[in-house]
């Protein structure tokens, strides 16, 4: 049985395009989603989650099925690329294959942010005893602009509904309460952008729609990263301005107020 | 496969001529693309076109549901 508290991601990080027709510009979807992840583990340091972290050269898939066999995590983050039935991992090596190698994941929850694999892979992984899958069933699409990763308030947009669903499983909320505050992270920037007068921004709302609507969760929405039922704290999205964290800490801070405040001021009162 | 009325087509064309000269729309797993090469794509109809114009499709019936 995979141990609960632990998180295995995967992060693969190289030069995955080259974004000029003459290849003179290379460039690294990758290394962007890669940064962003890496914002989980220090999530998962907070809420005393063990993980491991599978970067760069280290995404392999034989380190990847070895960590699942010795660390044997609950949840797995799997960033890279994907296709219906497969995902890959560093320089484009098969990472998973429907009915291939997917049973690795039974009895584990995974959030999967590559391309395609909710259409056939995750389903897959589900029929083999995965308990959650959430992922995409189609093209996952975002625009950055040239600034770092975790600089760029144009990738954020897309970022952050993925990161907040990972954050938030990390901190205790169960899969379809992480799930839905990914979704109304989503609507919450297409409001944002709805409101702004960039020129860019009718292109950024109808990807964001594209992504919120081809997000999915398979599985059991009641999986939790400790293996307890955790409070569901019905929270609508009050996300922070572009210079806060990704993250609205209020998901996590409100219960936990919620958990050990309302005991406090129980005793207080008394 | 989504169709894609010359209507739409033209429509979103106009929709990414008026975007920042800068813009880099990922399509994974089919590419990066800068503006240039989004309206070459979008001028040729190919699939690399309709993966481009299909979510604006969906954003045409949003603005619609909110009546703008």
């Amino acid at each position: 049985m995979p141990i609960i508290n632990k998180m295995l991601v995967i992060r693969p990080d190289y030069i995955d395009y080259d974004i000029n027709k003459d290849g003179t510009l290379d460039f690294s979807v990758t290394r962007l989603i890669s940064a962003w992840a890496s914002l989980s583990l220090s999530t998962a340091r907070n809420y005393g989650i063990e993980y491991r972290d599978l970067y760069k050269n280290n995404a392999t898939r034989s380190n990847f099925e070895a960590q699942l066999n010795q660390f044997d995590p609950l949840f797995v983050f799997i960033n890279g690329h994907g296709n219906k039935n497969l995902i890959v991992c560093q320089d484009g090596d098969l990472l998973l294959q429907g009915g291939l190698n997917t049973n690795i994941l039974s009895r584990r929850v995974v959030y999967d942010l590559s391309c395609l694999a909710g259409a056939q892979l995750g389903p897959t992984a589900i029929s083999e005893g995965c308990i959650c899958f959430m992922g995409y069933t189609e093209e996952f699409i975002f625009y950055s602009s040239d600034l770092p990763p975790l600089a760029d308030n144009v990738l954020r947009y897309f970022m952050d509904p993925v990161l907040t669903c990972v954050m938030s499983f990390l901190a205790g909320n169960s899969t379809s309460v992480s799930y839905t505050y990914a979704q109304e992270r989503f609507d919450y920037w297409i409001e944002v952008l709805a409101n702004s007068t960039d020129r860019d921004a009718p292109a950024h709302i109808s990807t964001l729609l594209w992504d919120k609507d081809h997000h999915v969760l398979y599985g059991d929405g009641s999986a939790t990263i400790t293996g307890e039922i955790a409070p569901v704290v019905p929270i609508p999205p009050q996300p922070p301005t572009l210079a806060t964290p990704p993250f609205p800490l209020k998901y996590v801070l409100v219960p936990l107020a919620l958990m050990i405040g309302i005991p406090l001021l129980k005793k207080a009162k008394k | 496969m989504v169709n894609i009325t010359e209507q739409e087509w033209l429509l979103a064309e106009k929709r990414f001529e008026a975007l920042s000269e800068d813009i880099k729309l990922t399509i994974l797993p089919l590419g990066v693309f800068t503006k240039d090469e989004i309206l070459e794509h979008i001028m040729a109809r190919d699939e690399i076109g309709i993966k481009i114009v299909e979510p604006e499709l969906n954003y045409f019936k949003w603005l619609k549901q909110r009546g703008q």
